[in-house]
This record gives C-alpha cells, sequence and structure tokens, in this order.
C-alpha cells in the first residue's frame, strides 16, 4: 500500500488527490453529485451561475443519499434506485407527449430545501410500496409519503424540519384530522424503528400479493388496524415476551420478541423453532423475528438455523433504532430479521421428507449437532431438524447435553419417536454398539473403585467410572449424614466406593461411601455419655435446630426447644446465631439407631 | 451492477416563461385566466408548482404540496 502511495506521489500531489477523487466517486457515484453541489454552491450564491448544475445535483444527491441510507437499504426488495433530476427545456420535449406527465417547477431560490423536498414528494410513490397505493385512500397514501418526508427534514437539520413543518405539512394536516391521527400514529412507529423494517416491508409484500391476485379492493381499514398492531408492540413494556400473530386479510404475519436471554441458555433454539412453525401452520407468510443486544447471539445462532430450515429463508436483516424505548436510555440500537415463508408447506414436506429418506424409529445416522442447552441438542438428521433430550444424550443419565454434545461434532443417534402432526423428530445417542455396560468391563460387587462426582441428585451422588453410571444412595453416602447443599462440595471430586450391586436392568453400579470406614456409631456412645458437656461450634442454623460441631468432627442437633427455654437471647435463634459461633452444650441423649447425637444448651441443664 | 434511474423531470425558472409562451400560457398566466387543475386557485408565476400533460393538453398545478401529490401517481418516472 506505502509503495503504492509513493508511486501515485511521483506524479505530484494534485495528480495524486484527483486519482483519489476518481476512485472515491468510481466506489460511490452518489459522491460526484455531492461534489458538484459543493463546487457551485459559492458560484451560484454569488453570482448565479451554474444554476441547473447547482440545483440538480443539490437534488439529486439529497435524495439519493437519504433513500440509500434510510429508506432502501431496510426494504426486503431494495429498489436499488439513482433519482436525477431530468431538466426539460422546450414543448418539444417528449414529457409532454406522455398523458399524466408530471413536470414539477424547481425553483432559482438560493435555499434547495423546498426543491429537496418536492421532488422527494414526487418520488416517493414511484419507488415506496407502488404497488399498494390503488388499495389506500388518498390520507393514507399522504400519511405514508409525509412520514418519509419528516425523517427527510430531519435529515436536513433544522432548516429543513421548519420548511417541512410550514410548507408540506401543516398544509397538509390543518384540514385533515385523519390524515393528521394517521401521521402521528406512523411517526410514532418510525419513532421506535419499525416503520420502514415492518409497515413499510408488509405494505411492499402485500402490494405485490394483490396486484398478483388482480384484487382491487380498498384496504384502507385493514392498514389502519395494522398500524394499530404494530402500536400494541412498540408500546410493549420492557422485558416482555411477544408473540404474535396477525392474520387479516390481507396481512399474514407474525412477531417474536426475543428478549429472554436465561430462557434461551436453558431451553435452547427448540421454543422459537416450534413457534416459527406454528406461525407457518397459521397461515404467515412473514415473521419478524426482533432482537435486542443482549440476545443477539441467541438472534444470530436461530438465523443460522433458519438458513438450513425447510420452509423458511431469511430475507433481510435490518439494523434499527428505537429512540422512544419504554424506560432507560434515550436510545435503543436492536435489530429485525424478516423470515419469509419459501412455499413449502411444513408438515406436507415434513413428511414427504420422512417418506422419501425412508426414516424408521429405531434407524441408526450419524447427525451433526447445530445448537446444545442445558434441556436439549438440536440436530441435523439428513437436512430435517431432531431433537435429542437430555436424558437421551448418553448412556449416562447423570450427564446434561451440554456435557456430552459440541455444537458442529457428529454422533450417531438412534430415532426415538417421528411425530407427523407436530413434524418433530426425537432421537437418542442411547446407541446399543456404544452402550458402555456391554463394552466396558464391570466392576466385581464388593470391590473398590474410584468415580467422579457429576451431581447431587434428591440427595443421592452421580457420577461416572469407566464409563458407566454410578449411583451412591444418601444412605450410602457417610456415617454423620450430609445436608444436600454439603454433598455439592462432592462434585467434581474423585472419590473411593465400595460396589454393593450391579443394577443390569438400568446399566447402573450401586456403591457405598460408607462401607469403607468403619461404624463410628459404637464408638461415639461409648465415648460420648448423656450429660457430657462441650464446647461447640455452630456449623448451620435452621428454623427448627441448630447443628453443633463438638469434638472428634462429631455433629449433633440442638433443637429449637433447648434455645427457646434458654431465653430471650436464643429466641430469634436462626436471625441471631451465626455459622461459627461458639456454644456450650451437654449431650442430652445419643440414638444409636438413628445415628444421631441431640444437644441442649449447658445453661439448661437442672444442676445435680 | 447498474442502478436502476428514476427521472424527476423538472423544469428550470429561466426555462419556465419560454415553455410556457410555447404552450401559449404565459399571457393566460398573468391575465389571470390559468387557475390550479386541483385546487382552482389562480395561477401565477410565483406560485407555479409545475406542468401535467392531460387529455392532449398541457395542465398546470399550485405549488401547494397536496395540489403536487394529487398528480404524482399518474407519472411514470422509471427509466
Amino acid at each position: 500500500m506505502n509503495k503504492l502511495v509513493e508511486e501515485i506521489l511521483k506524479f505530484g500531489l494534485v495528480p495524486a488527490i484527483l486519482v483519489v477523487f476518481i476512485f472515491l466517486i468510481v466506489q460511490d457515484p452518489d459522491r460526484a453529485e455531492k461534489l458538484k453541489a459543493v463546487i457551485t454552491k459559492p458560484f451560484f450564491d454569488l453570482f448565479r451561475w451554474f444554476s441547473k448544475t447547482r440545483i440538480s445535483s443539490e437534488v439529486n444527491s439529497s435524495l439519493n443519499t437519504y433513500f440509500k441510507s434510510s429508506v432502501f437499504n431496510q426494504l426486503i426488495h431494495d429498489p436499488d434506485t439513482q433519482f436525477k433530476v431530468k431538466w426539460v427545456k422546450n414543448s418539444k420535449d417528449p414529457y409532454f407527449k406522455e398523458n399524466g406527465s408530471l413536470i414539477l417547477r424547481l425553483k432559482e431560490d438560493k435555499d434547495q430545501t423546498k426543491n429537496v423536498i418536492n421532488a422527494a414528494k414526487i418520488a416517493i410513490p414511484h419507488v415506496v410500496c407502488p404497488l399498494i397505493r390503488s388499495h389506500l385512500d388518498q390520507n393514507i397514501r399522504s400519511a405514508v409519503d409525509l412520514t418519509i418526508l419528516q425523517k427527510l427534514s430531519e435529515r436536513l437539520g433544522r432548516h429543513g424540519k421548519a420548511v417541512f413543518k410550514r410548507y408540506f405539512l401543516d398544509p397538509e394536516v390543518e384540514n385533515d384530522p385523519t390524515l393528521s391521527d394517521v401521521l402521528s400514529k406512523l411517526v410514532e412507529l418510525d419513532k421506535h424503528g419499525v416503520y420502514t423494517p415492518i409497515f413499510l416491508n408488509e405494505l411492499e409484500l402485500v402490494g405485490e400479493e394483490l396486484y398478483a391476485n388482480s384484487d382491487y379492493n380498498n384496504y384502507s381499514k385493514e392498514v389502519l388496524d395494522f398500524t394499530q398492531y404494530l402500536l400494541n408492540i412498540v408500546k410493549r413494556n420492557t422485558g416482555d415476551e411477544i408473540e404474535l400473530n396477525y392474520i387479516r386479510s390481507p396481512f399474514k404475519l407474525g412477531t417474536i420478541l426475543l428478549a429472554k436471554t436465561n430462557k434461551a441458555q436453558t431451553q435452547g433454539v427448540r421454543p422459537y423453532l416450534r413457534r416459527l412453525r406454528m406461525k407457518l401452520d397459521k397461515g404467515c407468510d412473514s415473521i419478524y423475528l426482533i432482537s435486542f443486544p443482549n440476545s443477539y447471539d441467541f438472534f444470530n445462532k436461530i438465523l443460522k438455523i433458519i438458513n438450513s430450515h425447510e420452509s423458511l429463508e431469511v430475507s433481510k436483516v435490518i439494523n434499527t433504532v428505537d429512540f422512544q424505548p419504554s424506560r432507560g436510555s434515550n436510545s435503543q440500537n436492536y435489530k429485525i430479521a424478516i423470515l419469509s415463508n419459501n412455499g413449502v408447506s411444513g408438515s406436507y414436506g415434513f413428511k414427504e421428507r420422512v417418506n422419501a429418506n425412508n426414516l424408521q424409529v429405531g434407524d441408526i445416522y450419524s447427525c451433526e449437532v447445530e445448537d446444545v442447552s442445558e434441556r436439549e441438542a438440536l440436530v441435523n438428521l439428513l437436512g430435517l431438524r431432531a431433537y435429542v433430550k437430555s436424558s437421551q444424550s448418553s448412556w449416562l443419565p447423570c450427564v446434561t447435553c451440554k456435557n456430552t454434545l459440541v455444537v458442529g461434532d457428529e454422533y450417531n443417534f438412534k430415532i426415538l419417536e417421528i411425530d407427523f402432526n407436530t413434524g418433530t423428530i426425537s432421537m437418542s445417542r442411547r446407541v446399543d454398539e456404544e452402550n458402555p455396560w456391554l463394552t466396558n468391563d464391570s466392576p466385581e460387587v464388593g470391590s473398590k473403585i474410584e468415580f467422579k462426582v457429576i451431581k447431587v441428585h434428591k440427595g443421592n451422588l452421580e457420577g461416572v467410572w469407566n464409563n458407566q453410571f454410578v449411583h451412591i444412595p444418601n444412605e450410602e453416602i457417610s456415617w454423620l449424614g450430609y445436608s444436600v447443599s454439603e454433598l455439592s462440595q462432592f462434585i467434581g471430586e474423585v472419590l473411593d466406593a465400595q460396589v454393593t450391586a450391579l443394577d443390569e436392568a438400568e446399566f447402573k453400579i450401586i456403591g457405598s461411601l460408607k462401607n469403607l470406614y468403619e461404624d463410628p456409631w459404637p464408638k461415639i456412645n461409648e465415648l460420648f455419655k448423656k450429660g457430657q458437656e462441650f464446647h461447640g461450634k455452630v456449623v448451620r442454623v435452621n428454623d427448627n435446630h441448630v447443628i453443633v460441631e463438638i469434638d472428634y468432627s462429631v455433629v449433633g442437633i440442638l433443637p429449637r426447644e433447648s434455645l427457646e427455654k434458654a431465653g430471650f437471647e436464643y429466641a430469634n435463634f436462626n436471625e441471631t446465631m451465626q455459622v461459627g459461633q461458639g456454644v456450650d452444650v451437654y449431650i442430652s441423649k445419643v440414638f444409636i439407631a438413628k445415628k444421631k447425637i441431640r444437644f441442649d444448651l449447658t445453661r439448661n441443664k437442672t444442676p445435680n | 451492477m447498474v442502478r436502476k434511474k428514476v427521472n424527476i423531470p423538472a423544469i428550470h425558472d429561466k426555462d419556465l416563461q419560454d415553455i410556457l409562451k410555447e404552450f401559449n400560457l404565459l399571457d393566460r398566466i398573468n391575465l389571470g385566466e390559468i387557475t390550479c387543475l386541483n385546487c382552482s386557485k389562480e395561477i401565477t408565476i410565483e406560485n407555479l408548482g409545475g406542468l401535467v400533460s392531460k387529455d392532449g393538453g398541457i395542465k398546470v398545478f399550485c405549488d401547494d404540496p397536496e395540489c403536487i401529490a394529487l398528480e404524482t401517481p399518474n407519472n411514470e418516472l422509471y427509466e
């Protein structure tokens, strides 16, 4: 690059600047008009020279810049149009021979704002929703155009807004309350960032369909109802999840708002894909998927999956701004993806494809994982979506999809169920050939194994040994007993266990931790006599008792009754007592059968 | 890729009087005989918004934006 710059500069600075200009103009031809407008301005302002060039370049560049950046890039079918003022110089011009031809007068004013807005007003009906206009009342057509012109005037600065209001807005709305009302609604849609991305795009799509069906009815009322539907969406409370279908002829659309990231993380894409399918089944031709920045990752993930969807295609992704969010900041960026029905009916296509591929329950296929959540995974079965529940994601019931499946990797899955009503395929990774219970050696009953703890389930420990499931019932974990919260400390640890049984039906190793240790209770009973006093330490405070640890890590229960009996100091013990706090207790009873020690406060002890 | 062009036919002030003269409209405008096609307002050189070819003749409309809007849809601007 540096070499290129050096080579160009060899010819001198002026040619170098010219090369840069040419490069910029070739890259974007609209720049030539902007350049002409800038160069001719001083000559026009001072001497009225280059009048036509000045006016046409100002109008052309203003319209092209505005429509390209604020309107066309948000339309599904970008008209990719360039506006150009064509000067009519005499009465022989062909325009005068065409019936209906309009020739606009562009005044030779110093201020070109009126000319720009006038030219835009003429051009808009030809490039924005041209096919639906004949189905709408004049005041709705005007409201549509004025909303676009208002935004253009804002781009032209404070003066532009004033000119628009005085010469274009006020004269039209002052005697037409209906126009004023519709316009205010459309402007509100625009402030919320949905006017072009949703409203205009829907009018475009509906217009195309009406034209194709040779439908000549007036749909003004339907357009007003649709406007109200969109207003209800944009006026929602922040955080609300909206799922709405709008199937009222001639509109057939659905809206989905991605807002709750936590739901996305736990449930994955399936609920949204299901909703998309339902919307298609209900007759939606287009679906607007709306996402705020905190859901962009999930939004992109859904779009990626939709690209391989059999019935939908992503027509356009639009970046837009809500300038009137219900709370919080002054403006909020967000994205709208426009999804279109590609004409293949969901349920029919599903059945056809299942039959064409001869998919049968029990068949095994290698499938790529497309998405994984805590509860289930989405896999690609010969182009069809199939789901794998967490409990079916491995031979190990203690793991979730997230533990075992990696997005992009391929695994063997067995078809569990094909539901033609819902168009759903359920699959399992529990393929017999990969069952570790059959392929790996099992331990001997009575032997010691080292297993890894994966999770605590209903107070039991669950883990893995040699890819086989290990289950340690709660009563087999310890001689002294643990709470569920205390057990969670073992997750990820490797522990020793004695195999007590092998469950061949459920493919699980049942074990015991405490069997590896001698039962301490006979000794406890011998060591700790009723009435013996200790200075203990609080290890847990519950509503009905306090757990106190004394010597040799032995723990016992100090019941609520004992604490309340001790007076006001312990009356609200569950609020006032802290873990780690010292407490003087004596043994009130040792329950050998229950393997529990009961304490009382020393201060409650009746003197001998 | 070639972009579609939308031509906006326009008359410059410098050519306006000549064109009106060629259509025998200038004198009639100066005499106050011409009214707006849509709102019937008297047309002057100042408030003339544009011309429209209609029913084999040339009609004039004023610079009221509503009058311009009423004529717009009849015109084919794509090149």
